[in-house]
């Protein structure tokens, strides 16, 4: 039960079952003040204006002033039993007796008054009147059995409009979540959108409000899209205008080559801020069961090339296998910064190293270089973008902290006593399905 | 060079086919210039031409789509031009049967080589003008792939990958050796074109394949193409 569901049940619950009790206690109170009057009257002067009714026009008459009687005074039944036993309305000798075997001492009711009528003994009976269902009411006006249909009648029915409220709402919210995970394309349930009432307009905001936030992420990666054809193109412009001069000028190589690495720069630049403001967006993460032994090695294979290039290498010992829940590509690209950052800052004839563990319910990526690490003060803004490490977009570690992030994962990184820096990259392993003894997932081969 | 060789260059970028082809043309080359892809197609069909240069990025009908199109038609060597970042456009254009890619902004002395490496393949061969392992036949003069006597379509980067593997059947390829060997370059950092290349072999092969070839992995090593029955 949802709390919102809970807490419109008992709230109308509690009101409604209050007001009904309130209300059978405001009546009953009237009902013991109407009885209190009855009991203030004498049966004796009743009794002695209804012999008046019976000396003047006979039993006819009496009869008349009964009904009278019983139109005024609804809440006393009088009974008058004629010198043979006869019941004058023509109950049963039995009845009368029923009548008066209730009495209690103190009560002034029921009470009989005997009256000589024409020297006739005639005798009044007179006792509260009961209504025709008599024994249901008196079950039904039992307190218990009263406070239980009240309670039961108004909890199904604050029940019912409690969840008449709830669940619409708790269908939309569904709606919410698919939309905060990316799902821009569907549409809020039905049962919810098609409604006439405030929330059926809230579900429709939210699909309008999915839709516009779609086109303008859609419009968004178009504009990306452009602006990096459209970056891209002066740049190739220049390194072919570049080469064509280089061509026709070998001596002033070195210049042009000059350019060519600002040229590599910008478009590097231009490549790591699209990629950045994609990871932004958290648009298109696609989590599967990934290698992350199998994916670390196909990085520093490349890296290893990128390396031996610049007279650096990289080491790294596989471990057997260490499935993680990840997008691999965005894992790609989180190890490739890394390790690009590493050989570039080794020294020259340097040793990477690149080691993988797990533990903790992590798997744990580090990577070591020789280089001379980063100042302290500097230490703890190397992951944000831009931190002017100096060569570079300064982007590649932003991008790392990023991805590792998104996958519940973190970066962190700390210069070695006595010389070398350490960058580690963790990533949360999936939850064994096996018992606890199971078997770790990582098992260093040999 | 006997003839130079003509080259179409498909780009919507006027400036920078202006700058490409004076310096092929330095280089001994007859491009031409195709602003997008209807003007392409129609040039194509008119001239023919030694190989294909197309920009995969260009605006209007996709560079990609272009790629399909022409390769529906012939299997003239078509080396793409994409944007770093674009991963997909690269796997997704040698999908599509590109030859060979480089990135924008590309050095035009690498364009010039590569094209040369593409042609040089076309052109001069060494050695006998059928290879063949299993039921596999290579015919080395016309491009043209057998299995079992049913011809098999390569573009002409597949069709030297799967020589090379030809060549040294038996024997673990690296994919530093076939990017040498069958794409004519050296093994760069980042670069997926031979896995490629070999898995499109594989889907190609696979559809006609029951001579008992397959081109195996072998991880940290390279690729291999045997004659071992396919493993269970």
């Amino acid at each position: 039960m949802s709390p919102l569901f809970l807490r419109i049940w008992l709230t109308f619950w509690a009101v409604l079952a209050l007001t009904f009790l309130l209300a059978l206690g405001v009546d009953y109170g009237l009902a013991v003040r109407r009885a209190n009057d009855i009991d203030r009257l004498s049966p004796r002067a009743l009794a002695a204006s209804g012999a008046e009714a019976l000396a003047t026009s006979g039993e006819t008459g009496a009869r008349r002033w009964l009904l009278m009687q019983e139109g005024r005074l609804p809440e006393l039944q009088v009974l008058i039993v004629a010198p043979d036993g006869r019941e004058l309305t023509g109950r049963s000798p039995a009845d009368v007796a029923q009548a008066l075997s209730r009495r209690r001492a103190g009560a002034p009711f029921p009470a009989e008054v005997d009256v000589p009528v024409g020297g006739q003994p005639y005798r009044f009976v007179f006792r509260r009147s009961r209504p025709l269902a008599f024994d249901l009411w008196d079950v039904l006006l039992q307190p218990w059995v009263l406070g239980g249909l009240i309670l039961t009648i108004s909890g199904i029915g604050s029940a019912w409009l409690a969840g008449s409220m709830a669940r619409p709402i708790q269908r939309l919210q569904g709606r919410v979540r698919a939309i905060a995970d990316g799902d821009l394309a569907g549409r809020a349930d039905p049962r919810v959108a098609g409604r006439r009432d405030e929330l059926g307009d809230l579900a429709r905001d939210v699909d309008h409000m999915a839709a516009r936030l779609g086109d303008l992420i859609a419009a968004r990666e178009a504009m990306l899209r452009d602006v990096s054809h459209e970056l891209r193109a002066p740049l190739a412009r220049l390194r072919a205008v570049a080469d064509l001069a280089r061509r026709r000028n070998p001596e002033r190589d070195a210049t042009l080559d000059r350019i060519d690495k600002e040229v590599d720069r910008l478009d590097d630049m231009i490549g790591q801020i699209l990629r950045f403001s994609r990871l932004q967006a958290e648009v298109g993460v696609v989590l599967e069961p990934v290698d992350l032994a199998e994916l670390v090695a196909d990085a520093v294979e490349d890296a290893a090339l990128e390396a031996a290039a610049a007279g650096r290498t990289v080491a790294y010992r596989p471990p057997a296998a260490a499935i993680v829940e990840a997008d691999a590509a965005l894992v790609r690209s989180a190890v490739d910064n890394v390790l690009r950052n590493a050989v570039r800052f080794s020294p020259p004839g340097g040793t990477v190293q690149v080691t993988l563990g797990a533990g903790d319910g992590t798997a744990a990526l580090e990577v070591r270089d020789d280089g001379p690490g980063v100042p302290a003060e500097a230490l703890p803004h190397i992951f944000e973008p831009f931190h002017g490490e100096g060569s570079g977009a300064g982007l590649g570690l932003a991008i790392t902290r990023r991805v590792a992030a998104l996958h519940g994962g973190t970066v962190s990184a700390h210069n070695r006593e006595g010389g070398g820096f350490t960058v580690t990259l963790t990533l949360p392993l999936p939850a064994a399905p096996r018992d606890e003894g199971a078997p770790p997932r990582l098992a260093v081969a040999d | 060079m006997s003839a130079a060789a003509r080259v179409l260059l498909v780009d919507d970028d006027e400036e920078l086919a202006g700058t490409v082809g004076e310096y092929l043309r330095e280089e001994g080359f007859a491009p031409d210039w195709a602003r997008d892809a209807a003007t392409a197609m129609r040039m194509r069909a008119e001239h023919g031409y030694d190989i294909v240069v197309l920009d995969v990025m260009m605006p209007g009908e996709s560079g990609l789509e272009l790629l399909k199109r022409l390769r529906r038609e012939t299997d003239t060597p078509i080396l793409m031009l994409t944007a770093r970042a674009e991963e997909l456009d690269k796997v997704l254009g040698l999908e599509l049967g590109a030859d060979d890619y480089l990135t924008k902004p590309f050095h035009l002395r690498e364009l010039a080589a590569r094209l040369r490496a593409i042609l040089r393949r076309l052109n001069a061969r060494a050695g006998p003008e059928a290879l063949g392992v299993g039921g596999l036949v290579l015919h080395r003069r016309s491009l043209g792939a057998e299995i079992d006597g049913r011809a098999v379509r390569l573009t002409v980067a597949e069709f030297m990958v799967l020589e090379t593997l030809a060549r040294a059947a038996g024997r673990v390829c690296t994919r530093a050796d076939l990017a040498q060997e069958a794409l004519g370059r050296p093994l760069t950092a980042y670069d997926r074109s031979v896995d490629t290349h070999v898995s499109n072999l594989r889907r190609k092969l696979g559809l006609v394949l029951g001579a008992g070839l397959q081109i195996r992995n072998i991880r940290n090593q390279g690729y291999l193409l045997t004659e071992e029955a396919a493993q269970p």
